[in-house]
């Protein structure tokens, strides 16, 4: 008898804790997918389809999902973050006198006034039209021929044009 | 005891791996090409990992192929199996050259959409388009308020003022399955650009639902897009959300359409242009005039054909709000054709017929 309501409790906390669980993922579920600034946004480069950097505005942080592969002779370890300045610096594929240049991304998070937002603030190519794109809170911006872009993710909106 | 506690576990466990899993089979796949100065992403479902990397491999070719040809800044790879691009044949006047056979079927339906928008429509202006660019994509001076210096504008128009508008600027042959186009003037230079992706998109789509993928979307450079159905299911209507950018502001968009199994086209004057006299003068540039109208900050053209659709975004572009109106009630019912034009004054004027536009 005592055993079986030791059992029993042990079953409740356990419920308890899944009924918890399931809850707590429901409700960011559903604050991810309803607030109506971008939740995330995600840097990419190349042609791969994970991204490279991902600025998450919920949480204030940003995370480097891998390291970018660039080719021997380049001495700095891509993505570079600062926190500080709150920008990500990646090598582009542009070549100017046969060696790629860099492209910086200023990120912000967003405040009670202000929306999360990106901008190119360093790139060098042909007509910088990524850097003239000025900040963005919702549109893509897509630095060509350097092929990196960053792109906001949104629940409501599967494409701009 | 114990099995009343057990159901309800069970029953949380099963909802919450259903959320997990997508009530279609196979999984949703994604590819990304840099081809014709964009970048071009496709999402597209596949039944496994063997057949997505066939599709990807397919599409990556198709865009190769279109991309090689039509470029007009550079000859063919050495080693590439096509007989020519639009590069070479703009130096190749008054003489019948042999071409592939998908670029003769791009030129014959660039030839189609000229006198299907009465000349509104003409790939044979290169010359003039890349005088214009000449002068608005100038390195010296790229910031946006960039105004065309007096001198420099009247050189241009002195310039364009020399270049002839062809009625015939160039001539489709075939025989004996061999396939010529011939340049019938010096100031013919061909520019594929307005129509070359939208074209390769079209046939990407068409591939794609030949190979029964039902849940796609391409998206060429923001510019042209083409989408099957939507899988995610919060799309009630299986539709794809598309925000229109607002011209004129900042990260400022004007409305929001739905698309199914469509595809839409976008032409602007915000993304390259300079301004003259107070008014902007950008790449798309009319055939009738040879200069850039004012009538539209941009417009968005819904359809079926994504080539069709690139082409007609461009020719609309240099035509008067009188003149797509009476081109619509002829054309409109039989194409399919939907157009919401952003005005030069900054309002909205829509041709709609099923789609869902809900402005801001």
């Amino acid at each position: 008898m005592e055993t079986k309501r030791f059992k029993n409790k042990r079953d409740f906390i356990l419920i308890t804790i899944l009924v918890i669980l399931v809850g707590a993922i429901y409700i960011s579920f559903k604050l991810f997918m309803f607030t109506e600034d971008a939740a995330q946004a995600q840097v990419y480069y190349g042609t791969s389809t994970e991204p490279i950097v991902t600025i998450d505005f919920v949480n204030y942080r940003v995370i480097k999902n891998y390291i970018q592969n660039v080719p021997d002779g380049y001495d700095q370890n891509y993505p570079i973050i600062d926190e500080e300045a709150q920008t990500i610096t990646l090598l582009g594929d542009y070549e100017l006198n046969g060696i790629r240049q860099i492209v910086v991304i200023k990120y912000e998070f967003g405040t009670a006034n202000s929306k999360p937002s990106v901008e190119i603030i360093q790139e060098q190519s042909p007509n910088n039209i990524c850097s003239r794109e000025g900040v963005s809170t919702g549109k893509p911006l897509i630095c060509l021929p350097n092929r990196i872009r960053v792109e906001f993710d949104s629940s409501e909106v599967d494409f701009t044009v | 005891m114990k099995k009343i506690f057990f159901f309800p576990v069970l029953m949380m466990f099963i909802m919450l791996l259903s959320a997990c899993t997508n009530k279609e089979e196979g999984s949703i796949f994604s590819a990304v090409f840099f081809q014709m100065d964009s970048e071009i992403r496709i999402n597209y479902m596949a039944n496994n990992q063997d057949q997505a990397n066939e599709i990807k491999a397919h599409i990556g070719e198709v865009y190769a192929m279109y991309h090689s040809l039509s470029d007009n800044y550079a000859p063919l790879e050495e080693d590439s199996p096509y007989l020519e691009n639009i590069y070479t044949l703009n130096s190749k006047i008054n003489q019948d050259v042999e071409i592939d056979y998908e670029l003769y079927m791009m030129l014959d339906e660039s030839s189609r959409i000229k006198e299907l928008t009465d000349g509104y429509f003409d790939i044979s202006i290169g010359k003039i388009v890349k005088a214009w660019k000449d002068v608005i994509l100038d390195p010296e001076s790229r910031d946006d308020g960039y105004v065309i210096p007096q001198s420099v504008f009247e050189d241009l128009q002195d310039e364009i003022g020399l270049i002839e508008v062809q009625e015939n600027p160039f001539t489709l042959s075939e025989s004996s399955e061999k396939y010529y186009v011939r340049i019938n003037h010096i100031d013919v230079q061909l520019d594929l650009g307005a129509i070359a992706k939208g074209y390769a998109t079209e046939i990407v789509k068409d591939y794609l639902i030949e190979n029964d993928v039902i849940y796609f979307a391409i998206n060429a450079g923001s510019s042209t897009i083409a989408v099957g159905k939507n899988s995610n299911p919060e799309r009630k209507n299986q539709q794809w959300n598309v925000e229109l950018i607002d011209p004129l502001f900042d990260n400022e968009y004007f409305g929001l359409i739905e698309l199914r199994d469509q595809a839409i086209a976008t032409s602007g004057n915000n993304v390259q242009y300079a301004t003259y006299n107070g008014l902007r003068y950008h790449h798309i540039v009319s055939p009738l005039t040879k200069y850039s109208m004012h009538y539209y900050h941009s417009l968005t053209m819904i359809g079926n054909d994504a080539g069709l659709l690139d082409a007609l975004s461009t020719a609309f572009f240099s035509m008067s709000p009188e003149t797509i109106t009476s081109w619509l009630a002829i054309h409109q019912e039989e194409l399919g054709i939907e157009v919401i034009l952003y005005n030069y004054d900054g309002t909205i004027t829509t041709h709609l017929l099923d789609t869902i536009f809900v402005g801001y």
